[in-house]
């Protein structure tokens, strides 16, 4: 009996050494949990990094951290890499710096022109950031977005996620993941749309002149298209629906537009998205998409007749399609619409002679969309 | 020292089978290896050839456990010889799969002990599942087993990815050579040949049962991870390098997102039970000698023969180990088993 007893204390303290990553215990007030991260570049290369952290420190008189009021700071540092900015965080503080918790990567507009895929490399080779976390664009500098103050005390990070997470719902973005994001720049002629977030100071201080807490207008506004690994230009939120459609990223859309010169608002189910490439007579690429799905009218007021309705949300679903297609892969030659990934799997032949130059067969190609609804009066 | 080698049943001998080769597929690194159809495609073909390289082993084993060197040589010199082969051979596979997973730990796990002294602890463990002998490691490897098939599912089942079926390119003509040489390295992989033959006087019962179970568990896990990764992780395991560690590198719940603790639980568990099978079979191919200098003394010599061959190994030329390995599988694994398989008939016909 003794003899198993040791045996198996034995055999727990092999096991517990092998477990070493456990014994690194450090007291929570002596690590730097970092929520999200902003990525700032001036004209001589230097990056400025903005770090959104948890702040520990208890209230006074002791207990447990109060979520609802503010427990972020902001740090900001520099340096000519990412690696040794985030050392001088370490200095600066003097705590260890943890990225297993960042929920959100913001690159400010500095990097428009430049390959960003040299910064979010640095993001997805650290092993412990998860790959699900979004990054974006910022309107202006991205230590505006990290530094952003909200009324909801440390859910910061979170309740811009949730901005993201609601204008993906609404059609008006498209999500970039760090894997997304990785797995695009890989594929020749990489092109992806990232969202772009916006902090304007609002003005509804109500005259709360002191108050620290001032409102910002935040949200995805605009969205940002890479070509290249290069941000290169704005795609409106329509665009971007466009783009979703064509794809078939998303099932639901919300459409507002005049059908017999009403306005009219509608709920769009294209829950079947086709789509096919071929290499037409003059041996260019043509993407064919064919969408189907149910329409249910929002809105009608003056109760406009159901195929008038149709007609106008069926032109509204290709105008936003032919505006998706003329601002990416028209006007910029950009593969948002994985037409070299369609290429390579469906025309493969073809594929191998183009694929040295991708993006010039992307804009030869051409786009031909047919949109079928069924339409269901919401009661 | 009472030896401790009790025999085991088809069922113990399949865990340890499969164990072995799903702690190669942990450590395998993909590097600039791009997995997709044409990999899926080699796989089948593989499982096709190994099936038939299997076939003196299944003759040999169909009605239990016996000895294939005693066989073909009794106790003589050839006998030894052939023990000695492989005795070396397991103590280089062991070192293979220290080294790999050395090269596992210092990639992914840095902040923990420095790789050596994870090698020196998971080898002395090896060593005292070696010591406690085939049985105690295989029912050990049981629920090891168990924890990985969980830890598989559980980080499958969970992954936010979404299929991407454009991932799932036509194979074509181009594709030879990658279809060439991932079956080629999939076939050096397959030392469960010569790991079946040496460990064939330990078995209770006959071993076609155990053979048809590896193949098919081993064909379903590895074409499921190349179709997950093709799928949802595609160029993205080029970051980690890792396929079966990029699976829960995506994964929607907290839990598995902060896996790195239950993953290197389980990979050093898996690693301990499958060196120890391997130590195991290095110190009982040593034959008269391992009565001779005892249980403990004999396992202990071998591990520290692991550690010695993992230090020799170190800037080992791929290509020479890609021989030795490729050259033990078909030696130890196919022409001894069926050189036996012939001289048994014989015996049998004389009879």
């Amino acid at each position: 009996m003794l003899k198993s007893g040791v045996k198996l204390v034995s055999i727990i303290c092999v096991l517990a050494v092998l477990l070493s990553g456990c014994s690194r215990l450090a007291d929570v007030r002596l690590r730097l949990v970092v929520h999200a991260i902003g990525v700032d570049i001036d004209e001589e290369g230097v990056y400025s990094v903005s770090y959104q952290v948890f702040s520990s420190n208890p209230p006074e008189g002791g207990g447990p951290v109060d979520a609802n009021k503010g427990n972020v700071m902001t740090y900001m540092t520099y340096g000519r890499t990412l690696y040794e900015a985030q050392k001088s965080l370490e200095l600066q503080t003097g705590k260890e710096v943890f990225t297993g918790d960042v929920e959100l990567i913001v690159l400010g507009l500095g990097m428009v022109g430049r390959d960003v895929s040299q910064v979010l490399s640095y993001f997805w080779s650290d092993t412990d950031i998860y790959m699900g976390v979004n990054a974006v664009f910022s309107s202006g500098l991205a230590s505006d977005i990290i530094g952003v103050q909200l009324e909801q005390g440390t859910a910061t990070t979170e309740l811009l996620n949730q901005m993201i997470i609601s204008s993906v719902a609404n059609g008006t973005t498209i999500p970039a993941r760090l894997i997304e994001i990785s797995n695009c720049f890989e594929e020749p002629g990489a092109s992806i749309v990232m969202p772009v977030l916006t902090a304007k100071e609002a003005d509804n201080s109500k005259g709360k002149e002191d108050s620290d807490v001032y409102d910002m207008a935040t949200g995805v506004f605009e969205n940002m298209l890479i070509v290249n690994k290069i941000p290169t230009v704005y795609v409106t939120r329509d665009e971007t629906k466009g783009i979703s459609i064509l794809t078939g990223g998303k099932k639901k859309y919300s459409l507002t537009f005049v059908a017999d010169g009403q306005r009219i608002s509608a709920g769009a189910d294209l829950s079947r998205v086709s789509r096919r490439i071929r290499i037409d007579d003059s041996g260019n690429p043509v993407l064919s998409v064919d969408i189907r799905g149910e329409l249910t009218v929002l809105d009608n007021p003056t109760l406009v007749d159901n195929d008038i309705i149709n007609e106008a949300a069926r032109e509204d679903i290709i105008r936003l399609c032919r505006e998706a297609y003329d601002k990416t892969v028209s006007s910029y030659g950009a593969d948002v619409l994985e037409i070299g990934k369609l290429l390579r799997k469906h025309c493969n032949k073809y594929y191998e002679t183009v694929k040295d130059d991708i993006s010039q067969a992307i804009r030869k190609t051409s786009c031909e969309v047919s949109v079928s609804l069924k339409i269901y009066e919401n009661e | 020292m009472e030896e401790k080698n009790i025999k085991i049943s088809s069922g113990q001998m399949y865990v340890l089978l499969i164990l072995a080769r799903i702690m190669h597929t942990m450590i395998f690194h993909a590097k600039e290896f791009k997995i997709g159809t044409p990999v899926m495609l080699a796989l089948v073909f593989t499982t096709i050839i190994e099936s038939v390289m299997s076939i003196p082993l299944i003759l040999l084993l169909k009605d239990g456990g016996c000895d294939p060197v005693s066989i073909i040589a009794g106790n003589g010199r050839l006998a030894v010889f052939v023990r000695f082969l492989y005795s070396a051979y397991f103590l280089f596979i062991s070192a293979g799969t220290l080294m790999y997973f050395a090269q596992f730990m210092k990639a992914e796990f840095n902040k923990t002990a420095t790789p050596m002294a994870v090698i020196i602890v998971l080898t002395l463990a090896a060593a005292y599942c070696a010591y406690l002998g085939i049985e105690g490691t295989a029912r050990a490897g049981t629920i090891v087993l168990w924890a990985f098939m969980v830890l598989f599912v559980v980080m499958a089942a969970v992954s936010e990815g979404e299929f991407e079926r454009l991932n799932l390119l036509p194979v074509t003509l181009k594709d030879t050579d990658k279809i060439l040489d991932y079956a080629v390295r999939d076939l050096s992989s397959s030392w469960w040949l010569p790991m079946l033959a040496s460990m064939g006087a330990y078995l209770k019962n006959g071993v076609g049962k155990t053979v048809g179970g590896y193949l098919i568990s081993k064909f379903l896990i590895l074409e499921t991870l190349m179709l997950l990764v093709t799928l949802v992780l595609w160029n993205f395991v080029g970051v980690l390098g890792y396929p079966m560690l990029a699976l829960g590198a995506y994964a929607k719940t907290v839990f598995i997102q902060r896996f790195d603790a239950i993953n290197m639980f389980v990979w050093c568990l898996n690693c301990v039970i499958v060196n120890g099978t391997y130590l195991f079979i290095s110190a009982q191919s040593f034959g008269e000698g391992r009565r001779k200098i005892g249980v403990a003394a004999s396992s202990a010599v071998a591990a520290i023969g692991a550690v010695v061959i993992f230090l020799m190994s170190l800037g080992l030329n791929d290509g020479v180990a890609f021989v030795i390995k490729l050259s033990g599988i078909v030696l130890l694994g196919v022409i001894v088993p069926l050189a036996a398989v012939i001289v048994k008939k014989k015996r049998a016909n004389q009879e």
